[in-house]
């Protein structure tokens, strides 16, 4: 009896296995998104579903992570990468591409469908490892009820910002609502703020690596810290120990009106109020020039040279690029998309569009700086916002750009 | 001639059974356990960011730039402080409430358990319960109390932050060494209390001269652990400020975190490791010698 009872375990488990093996025709591809907003995850996870459903034999899933970084660094050191996975622009992505990890896409057909100007802003030494497909800003949100009630104009320099912030305070307010305990955030507003001060920041610290400019005579560093302290100034007192998160709630509750964010974070702002009244508008030049708004890729698209689908990868990258799925995404994540034919007419960035449209642009420096630069510098910018003390920051802004600069 | 010595055929066989089952074992920490160490060593002698593929050999640099790295000493500094912060409120905390909790009271066995859940909660969970405390709950309270320190979210300045880390800590951290230090209670013999009673000690007395005798050996495993868990913080500091505000609140374990992940330093960081285990080791051996010494017999 027991060995009959073996026998037919072990056939039924056969059989499962031989059942398994049969539905294995569908291809199973691993996705790995780069954003952590609830608004792009559920994008993305919308287009997948509709490939999947549009596709039987391939099977996409999405993975995501609140620390992309470390997971996507992790997993190209154990030479483990995901079959797709998206990633915003850093020079980190850049060596992974450099030493072989990403596939190269060059002459791909969907390429096709990426407005031109972006494809070549994104690529490597003219080779193609990514296709972009969203684009972000930074600038200034700004309260539009909160400013029209004080009688106040949006800002165009540095100085009506900081008047407004005047006439805010005078009147309640807190001007600036910030989550500077996110160690991200204060890096990202320390790196964009740099390049409107000088987009060519990163030739500025290569001269001063290179002992060929004197760091008195360096435009960043003498007026950045300032700035920087300006802002604070102006932020909440405890603005330290607000998160992210808990800065959108501020915002959208009418603590303070002005916010130094992306395009990005509209999304979030909106899903706490969909009838939030607010402008976002470049962030005034500290130097008085123009101020030029900061542009990186915030969203492209890379293929593992590792995967065992490449065909399966290229399928997916190719319904990606059609206007249906760009639409989804940025209709869903909210930033400004370069797929050809998506419409794109989002009220509150008419003022930022209009510049970028006048090409008042620059591409942000975290693509040109040094891998691990932003990060490492990040840490004293924090200081300067609790210290407002300029010479500890350029101190250790020198150490930093004669360490990464010196690679 | 040598003697060749005889040994028991049973014994033989015992010693070849226990050395079969002890290799799986062995052979599990060699992989896991000494292979990375060796291969951590080796990555620590090179300059390595943690993304390429192509690194070189750079020997013992990585190691000498630790010596000139303020923020090495900085999160020194402050591991060191945290420890002996942790140390000291975590045994005088969990002595009290074991000792608390020992009497006959009513809903013992309710509040026992009370103390004690914490303890099975996530570390990341009950940080942002208490991020979300820190902010949104004991500012106003602060405020109403005519407090200045608590007025604002104490994690927003570098003086304070240690504190609402600490306090965070303690709260989760001081369940388990309560219950080993309750357990620890139940074996002191009660007719030495009652001698003691008898020849006039009171309380105070008693529990100095006859429960804290029995107290020892947990204590000792008590410092091992909260010892070890002060050097090593790295959940509480990563959820709570991420280091900050501006590196105030780094602690030695983020720091080598934030050096391999986050500023693509990464066979630095594992030099700083290497140099760290070696520290607290040496920490964690003079440490049982010492409170081994002081055992009841």
């Amino acid at each position: 009896m027991k060995k009959l009872l073996c026998i037919l375990c072990a056939l039924s488990l056969l059989l499962t296995l031989g059942a398994g093996a049969l539905a294995d025709g569908v291809i199973e591809l691993e996705y790995l998104n780069h954003k952590p907003e609830a608004s792009a995850i559920d994008a993305m996870q919308a287009i997948i579903d509709a490939f999947n459903a549009s596709h039987p034999d391939i099977h996409v899933t999405q993975t995501t992570t609140l620390d992309f970084n470390t997971v996507l660094t992790t997993r190209a050191q154990t030479n483990d990468l995901p079959d797709l996975f998206s990633c915003s622009t850093s020079s980190s992505w850049e060596l992974l591409y450099k030493d072989g990890m990403i596939m190269n896409l060059d002459g791909q057909a969907f390429l096709e469908n990426v407005e031109a100007e972006t494809l070549s802003l994104s690529q490597l030494d003219g080779e193609t490892w990514r296709m972009p497909y969203s684009l972000s800003c930074y600038g200034l949100y700004v309260r539009t009820d909160i400013f029209e009630k004080l009688g106040l104009a949006l800002p165009e320099t540095w100085e009506d910002l900081l008047a407004s912030c005047e006439t805010l305070k005078a009147n309640g307010y807190t001007p600036f609502i910030m989550g500077d305990k996110d160690m991200g955030t204060v890096g990202q507003r320390m790196e964009r703020l740099m390049g409107i001060i000088n987009p060519d920041c990163n030739d500025e610290f290569a001269a001063i690596y290179a002992g060929e400019l004197d760091p008195a005579d360096s435009v960043v560093l003498s007026v950045f810290p300032q700035a920087f302290i300006d802002i604070a100034n102006y932020s909440a007192e405890d603005s330290l120990g607000v998160d992210n998160e808990a800065a959108y709630q501020n915002f959208v509750a009418g603590q303070g009106a002005l916010m130094i964010q992306g395009t990005w974070a509209l999304a979030t702002l909106q899903a706490y109020d969909p009838e939030l009244q607010v402008a976002f508008i470049p962030l005034p030049n500290p130097t008085g020039d123009v101020a030029k708004v900061p542009i990186s890729i915030d969203t492209s698209f890379c293929v593992s040279v590792n995967t065992k689908y490449p065909e399966a990868c290229l399928t997916f990258m190719e319904y990606m690029s059609t206007v249906e799925a760009a639409q989804v995404y940025c209709d869903g994540e909210g930033s400004p998309n370069v797929i050809k034919g998506v419409v794109y007419g989002v009220k509150e960035f008419e003022k930022i569009t209009a510049a970028m449209n006048e090409g008042r642009v620059f591409v942000s420096l975290n693509a040109v700086w040094p891998s691990g630069f932003r990060n490492a510098l990040r840490d004293y910018a924090q200081a300067l916002i609790m210290d407002k003390d300029a010479e500890p920051f350029v101190e250790a802004a020198l150490e930093v750009i004669g360490e990464y600069y010196a690679k | 001639m040598q003697k060749r010595l005889h040994v028991n055929p049973l014994l033989r066989e015992r010693r070849r059974t226990f050395t079969l089952l002890i290799l799986p074992g062995a052979l599990l920490y060699s992989v896991f356990y000494i292979l990375p160490i060796l291969m951590g060593f080796y990555f620590s002698l090179m300059d390595w960011n943690g993304i390429s593929k192509s690194y070189n050999f750079i020997g013992l640099d990585n190691f000498a730039a630790t010596f000139s790295d303020k923020s090495f000493a900085r999160a020194m500094g402050f591991t060191v402080r945290y420890t002996v912060l942790l140390v000291v409120c975590t045994v005088l905390l969990s002595v009290l409430l074991a000792v608390l909790l020992n009497q006959d009271i009513r809903a013992r066995g309710f509040l026992r358990t009370m103390y004690f859940l914490p303890a099975v909660l996530s570390m990341i969970t009950v940080s942002l319960v208490f991020n979300q405390i820190l902010y949104r709950v004991m500012p106003p309270i602060g405020k109403a109390l005519g407090i200045e320190a608590l007025s604002v979210n104490i994690l927003s300045r570098k003086n304070t932050a240690i504190y609402g880390i600490l306090f965070v800590h303690l709260w989760q951290g001081v369940a388990l060494p309560t219950l080993m230090f309750l357990a620890a209670l139940q074996t002191v013999p009660s007719d030495l209390l009652e001698a003691a009673t008898l020849d006039g000690a009171n309380a105070w007395q008693r529990f100095v001269h006859v429960t804290l005798v029995y107290l020892l050996p947990t204590l000792s495993v008590v410092l091992v652990l909260t010892v070890k868990s002060g050097l090593m913080v790295f959940d509480y500091v990563k959820s709570m400020t991420d280091g900050g505000p501006g590196g105030a609140t780094q602690s030695l374990a983020l720091m080598i975190y934030n050096n391999g992940f986050v500023r693509n330093r990464y066979s630095y960081s594992i030099a700083q490791a290497i140099e760290i285990g070696l520290i607290i080791s040496a920490v964690s051996f003079i440490q049982i010698k010492l409170t081994g010494r002081k055992k009841v017999d």
